[in-house]
């Protein structure tokens, strides 16, 4: 098989990420600056919400802000936190909590609805878009506009999910500014080693589209994926289930490793379900991600490795996709998707799937389905 | 004759890092005897000293009236940060450069003060320069 015959969309992203980053870090840089200092200085709470890779870019996100704001993080769907959440959470004190509203159209109702919700009770909101005219950009108090080129190829998400990342990343490092927890050196550097990193990693994609194109063709026939990850990863983890049901609407299952050596680790016909497993070693729970992997190994699964730790530290019989270390822990959710994007890029090619199920007209209409109704609650 | 001579340092945060003996260093490297010796700093967040000897707790009185004086606030006009913003306005009040009297090749001041380095938004990487006007003995 040729894999030049089997290029894809995933694929054309991962390999442009860091001409994307660039132009994300250009443009959210100086907005995020000019975030006035008193607002930034009042959240006592700060939560990340928006809907699937959105929301998913927030739990990526909550390390950078735990670790570099001080500050309590809690990234929410956007139903739950429009619908669910308690109304004494929003509003109680004075810009408070700060809530970060993601949505790349800017037009979902949900993420609307969560924006509408914490103008009724006075919490600061701050939306990332790319469209900063949306009614999402309109309804916040701040708009940070991720400023990606339009009508470039933006679907299954990758580089928005990337453009998410950076942005809530950028607004971390300013809040940790703004409350002195981080210098202005570490914030400079910080800054710096956020595309440093990405241009790092970019190297080794080359390589990595050549091992996933291999792994593709070992697991198109797989019977389902399962995704594990902790903390920050777990957004890695979720991301990598989600590709598969977006490119070729595949089985497939997420959890913690925790979680899943007591419920997964039961999923019956383990040589047939691939396990993806991101364990970084700086990861709290690393060692109960070895543990996890160990386990995988008894089950004879085909296993894929993210991490930035070395080949050796794992069974010779797993595929390792090792990435350059992050500075900055917290970085290391930028990249890591890429590995499974590829694979899930091409096995969709291979099978020829098209991507969200545009040959089957029944899922299309999932959008007549959908009302359009925006409740405040 | 004019000398010139500049000097790096790393700032820790809030802190006063005593340079008299880079300044004698510059004074004795010059080979000039009398004249103007000039300290300053190109920063707008740092800025030059001249604090007596006599006691630490000098010092530490120092800092924290400074920051008395002037807090980090949230609501200055400049947005950079509350520690961005005050250390401008530290740097302009209290100054970021010394003029001092050399006299026979030692500082006029030099039995009572020394000389600092003030950070007023660190740590940062700084510069600093002595420049010695004056003529050779």
């Amino acid at each position: 098989m040729d894999r030049k015959s089997y290029d894809n969309s995933l694929l054309r992203q991962a390999m442009s990420m860091e001409r994307y980053a660039k132009i994300v870090y250009d443009a959210v840089l100086p907005q995020v600056e000019k975030l006035p200092m008193k607002e930034v200085w009042d959240a006592q709470k700060i939560f990340i919400s928006g809907c699937g890779d959105s929301w998913l870019a927030g739990i990526a996100a909550k390390a950078a802000f735990e670790s570099v704001t001080k500050i309590e993080t809690n990234p929410m769907r956007a139903i739950e936190f429009s619908r669910i959440l308690s109304n004494k959470n929003l509003g109680y004190s004075p810009n408070t909590p700060l809530v970060i509203l993601i949505s790349f159209s800017g037009s979902g109702s949900r993420v609307v609805e969560c924006a509408r919700r914490c103008n009724k009770y006075g919490a600061n909101t701050i939306a990332i878009t790319n469209n900063p005219d949306s009614l999402l950009g309109k309804e916040c108090r701040y708009c940070i506009c991720t400023g990606l080129p339009k009508g470039d190829e933006y679907q299954p998400g990758l580089i928005t999910y990337n453009a998410s990342m950076i942005t809530l990343f950028l607004i971390a490092l300013r809040i940790g500014r703004v409350r002195n927890k981080i210098s202005y050196l570490e914030c400079e550097d910080m800054q710096k080693e956020l595309l440093e990193h990405i241009s790092r990693c970019q190297k080794e994609y080359e390589g990595f589209a050549e091992r996933a194109f291999a792994i593709a063709q070992r697991w198109k026939d797989l019977k389902a994926e399962d995704f594990i990850g902790d903390y920050s990863d777990y957004a890695t983890a979720y991301f990598g289930s989600a590709k598969v049901i977006e490119c070729f609407g595949g089985y497939t299952t997420y959890d913690d490793s925790e979680d899943w050596c007591h419920i997964n680790y039961f999923l019956s016909d383990p040589e047939r379900i691939g396990r993806v497993v991101v364990a970084n070693e700086d990861t709290p729970s690393y060692k109960r991600l070895k543990e996890t992997i160990a386990a995988v190994k008894i089950l004879q699964s085909p296993c894929v490795i993210i991490s930035d730790a070395k080949k050796e530290e794992f069974p010779d019989t797993m595929e390792v996709f090792s990435f350059p270390k992050a500075k900055y822990f917290w970085m290391q959710p930028l990249v890591q998707h890429i590995p499974f994007d590829m694979i899930a890029g091409y096995i969709a090619e291979i099978k020829g799937i098209p991507n969200f199920r545009k040959d089957d007209e029944r899922y299309a209409a999932m959008g007549d389905q959908r009302s359009g109704e925006i409740v405040v609650l | 004759m004019v000398f010139t001579k500049e000097y790096e340092l790393v700032t820790g945060r809030d802190l006063l890092t005593k340079i008299t003996s880079k300044v004698d260093e510059a004074i004795k490297e010059s080979g000039i005897k009398d004249g103007i010796v000039v300290v300053e700093t190109r920063y707008s967040t740092a800025g030059i000293l001249k604090i007596s000897r006599h006691g630490e707790e000098i010092l530490d009185d120092i800092v924290r009236e400074m920051r008395r004086i002037v807090p980090a606030r949230i609501n200055y006009y400049h947005q950079d940060s509350p520690e961005n913003a005050a250390g401008h306005i530290k740097s302009a009040l209290y100054g970021s450069s010394v003029s001092l009297i050399l006299k026979d090749g030692r500082l006029y001041c030099e039995d009572s003060q020394d000389l600092y380095f003030a950070e007023y938004d660190g740590p940062r990487n700084r510069t600093y320069a002595v420049c010695v006007m004056g003529e050779k003995a």
